[in-house]
């Protein structure tokens, strides 16, 4: 028996597949106490036989299955495995030589921990204004998760380089294989209502190479669409942490519900606009126009997303239902009045009292005075006394520096 | 006339300051546990000035920073710090060039800095004497580099070649760092994006009329609230409000990611000045990150006489134009007309008209003007600059 598996789901992808089993071959971690998964997931160019060639030091474990999304192809990997610990890597990850005893190290502190790894990117021949926003986009996620007093959510979840005890993820019923689309969210979304203590491993390092262009990020925006139904069908009440909902309600809710009745119409006439507006970025591009590029390509994102939205709900009828659904929800559920905290005997105290709570919703005080009120918000890990700082700091300055100033 | 500079803090608030019978002014520069917070302009009497009967401007200066810094105090909490942070090697780098005077004033105060480890070199753009090098050579910790192609950016380029370690941190030789300004620039560089960091320039001495038209035409302060710049939050190709090269610190894998400075810029050059606001604009271009951060601060002492005054104004025109042409012509950037259209609206004839009418406080015409005749000759300067920077290199 190994103290850690790493489940390395593949599809048609030898040779990366190959530079990541190298990768781990070079571990600080010793070799001889973990062993490495493969689940071929309806591979037809050759992966199986190329792994069962192969000379590595790795103890490997190769299962092959038809193709039935990554999602089953984890489950299938976890249900082989032997490791009290399990480490989920994408095929197309190099991972940097401390990456696992980085994982250990966190795991070993609580057993009720999910660590995320740091996926640095490496751009493969995007260019232009995208290749920059790409980036961006890509280390804002660490970036975000780095920053102290951070409140994880379930969208923090990426099943690229993450690891958790096999104990937790067999008692939460691993992933669910319905999802073809965003079943990391999914997992990510029962771990967090499961108490899980999610955190950022910088350490845990893996190269990321990144081959996506600006035509498949918005065929991506479709399927995520497609995803949201499926979520919001599963989980009403989650649908108020997607985009959707915050278009619906934001101000331009309306122009939205517009554009979805168009979308359910006449999609092939809309889909042609989309794709000629798509061309017009090009010139917005050349003319180093950047600000009327960002926002045209966000009406775009938002057109695909809610093109994805309509084909999955079938029709009109249905999204309005479900919509609706989720309106009656707001505010509801198993949400319990407030916690009170008062911060006038100090932060520390007030950390310690937060963190013997951890309620989902707080109303702050300083004695007499009152602070400021704290959302519960769905789908997001409870509060903890490494939150209180930053919230005080960032949302709270004012009523803070006022209490303060009166107190005295 | 004359202004003097002074140098506060909010929770030792003196009740007097005497002894400044030399001056009519003061600029009083307020910290907060050692945190720039404001700064304001106060008349001194009979060589004096009294705290108290000022309070209420000085909080008026002070307010939204101050209030920060309080909470962030009473929280223990610094929107800086990042939970794995590890602190970069830094290298400091001088660029300098005949002026030694000024040089030994800042080494002496860069030897003062806490030591972390870091290195110090001097790039000796081509000075004309030995001076600049027998200086050096007296400082143990300090690395001689004597760079032959004339150029402040060809300095600065060699410096990213040299330094050997993460973070190139700049100062110009004739300002002096204060005892935080490296730490503070470090902290700043707390995650990937973020390829540079500026800081705070405040004026070492404002003892002639030259230097007080300096400071109030053409501050090198960008106030006194931390921002982070990139492309998201404006047009990349404004870097008025960025920070300035005389304070600046870069990842020295710049040279990698975004390229070297463009030697056909800055002091050395027909463009005289620039060559940083180009850098600026072509990190933020790229999708990184520069931060403006107050508490990075350093004194410039600004040139004494008004032709030296003049020839800076000057200077200032011709790189600015000279940038902006090449932003338009090689980059397609048409926005830069924009830039050069409210520069002009907003700023220079404002002032124009202000010293055509003798209104208080203005700047003298032939410096303005000054000023506008360079951003005329700076349309041309870009491409005569180039030519030259060229011929050199084929030499």
């Amino acid at each position: 028996m190994k103290l850690i598996s790493v489940i390395i789901p593949t599809h048609n992808r030898k040779s990366a597949l190959l530079k990541t089993l190298t990768a781990l071959t070079a571990q600080t971690f010793p070799l001889n106490n973990f062993e490495v998964i493969v689940v071929a997931d309806g591979c037809n160019d050759g992966t199986t036989e190329m792994l069962e060639g192969l000379d590595s030091p790795l103890g490997l474990t190769i299962i092959e299955q038809v193709g039935n999304g990554a999602a089953s192809a984890r489950n299938s990997g976890a249900s082989k495995a032997t490791g009290s610990f399990l480490l989920f890597l994408d095929d197309d990850i190099e991972a940097s030589p401390h990456l696992l005893e980085a994982h250990v190290l966190q795991l070993q502190r609580n057993p009720k921990r999910v660590v995320i790894g740091y996926l640095p990117t490496i751009l493969e021949g995007q260019k232009g204004i995208f290749r920059t926003k790409l980036r961006e986009w890509w280390e804002d996620m660490f970036i975000k998760m780095n920053q102290q007093g951070y409140r994880f959510s379930f969208r923090d979840l990426l099943s690229g380089n993450f690891s958790l005890s096999a104990k937790l993820f067999k008692e939460i019923g691993g992933f669910n294989i319905n999802f073809k689309c965003q079943e990391d969210y999914e997992l990510g979304l029962r771990l967090i209502q499961a108490g899980a203590s999610f955190t950022f491993a910088p350490q845990a390092l893996g190269y990321h190479h990144e081959i996506t262009n600006l035509d498949r990020s918005l065929q991506r925006k479709y399927q995520e669409g497609k995803a949201a139904v499926q979520f919001a069908k599963e989980y009403p009440s989650i649908i108020y942490a997607l985009p959707i909902i915050s278009q619906f309600n934001s101000w331009y809710g309306r122009t939205y519900l517009k554009q979805l009745k168009y979308i359910f119409k006449w999609p092939s006439i809309t889909d042609s606009l989309a794709r000629w507006l798509r061309q017009y970025l090009n010139i917005l591009e050349w003319l180093r126009m950047r600000g009327s590029w960002q926002r045209l390509l966000d009406k775009l994102m938002a057109y695909w997303y809610l093109r994805g939205v309509a084909d999955a709900s079938g029709n009109n009828e249905m999204l309005l239902t479900i919509l609706k659904d989720a309106k009656a929800n707001e505010g509801q559920g198993p949400f319990p009045l407030p916690f009170i905290l008062d911060i006038k005997n100090g932060i520390d105290k007030a950390e310690i009292e937060l963190d013997k709570y951890q309620p989902v919703s707080l109303t702050i005080k300083y004695g007499d005075y009152s602070i400021g009120y704290v959302d519960p918000k769905f789908g997001f890990e409870n509060l903890r006394g490494g939150h209180l700082r930053t919230i005080l700091a960032k949302s709270f300055a004012d009523s803070l520096a006022h209490a303060l100033t009166l107190d005295k | 006339m004359a202004t003097a500079v002074l140098d506060l803090d909010f929770k030792r608030l003196p009740f007097d300051i005497s002894n400044l019978s030399h001056y009519t002014k003061a600029l009083l520069l307020v910290r907060y546990n050692k945190v720039p917070v404001g700064q304001l302009t106060i008349p001194v009497t009979d060589g004096r000035i009294i705290i108290s009967e000022h309070y209420i401007s000085l909080l008026k200066a002070v307010g939204p920073a101050l209030q920060e810094n309080k909470i962030n105090e009473y929280l223990g909490w610094n929107e800086r710090n990042v939970i794995n942070y590890v602190q970069p090697s830094v290298t400091v780098a001088v660029c300098t060039r005949d002026r030694p005077e000024d040089l030994r004033r800042c080494l002496d105060a860069l030897m003062q800095l806490p030591n972390d480890g870091q290195e110090y070199i001097v790039i000796d753009n081509c000075s004309s004497t030995d001076e600049t090098r027998n200086l050096v050579q007296k400082y143990k910790a300090v690395r001689y580099i004597y760079e032959g192609k004339p150029g402040l950016n060809n300095a600065r380029n060699r410096a990213l070649l040299e330094a050997r370690h993460e973070i190139v941190a700049f100062t110009d030789d004739d300002a002096i760092p204060d005892t935080g300004w490296l730490q503070a620039l470090l902290l700043n560089f707390n995650n990937p994006l973020v390829m540079g960091v500026t800081g705070l320039t405040m004026p070492l001495e404002l003892e002639t009329a030259a230097q007080e038209l300096f400071e109030r035409y053409s501050p090198f302060g960008k106030g006194f609230r931390r921002v982070v710049h990139s492309a998201t939050l404006h047009n990349p190709i404004a870097t008025g409000k960025v920070g300035a090269g005389a304070n600046m610190a870069l990842r020295r894998n710049v040279q990698f990611e975004v390229g070297f400075f463009d030697e056909a810029l800055d002091a050395g050059t027909p463009t005289h000045s620039g060559g940083d606001h180009e850098m600026f604009a072509r990190i933020l271009v790229s999708g990184y990150r520069i931060v403006y951060d107050p508490c990075a601060l350093n004194w410039h002492r600004h040139r004494r006489t008004t032709e030296e005054l003049r020839q800076t104004l000057y200077g200032y025109g011709v790189g600015v134009y000279a940038l902006l042409t090449k932003h338009i012509l090689l980059e397609r950037e048409f926005s830069a007309l924009k830039i050069a259209f409210s520069w002009f609206k907003h700023d220079q004839l404002p002032a124009l008209y202000r010293s055509l009418l003798r209104r208080p406080g203005h700047v003298a015409t032939d410096l303005i003007l000054a000023e506008l005749r360079g951003c005329l000759v700076g349309i041309g300067a870009y491409f005569t600059s180039r030519k030259r920077a060229a011929r050199s290199k084929s030499l």
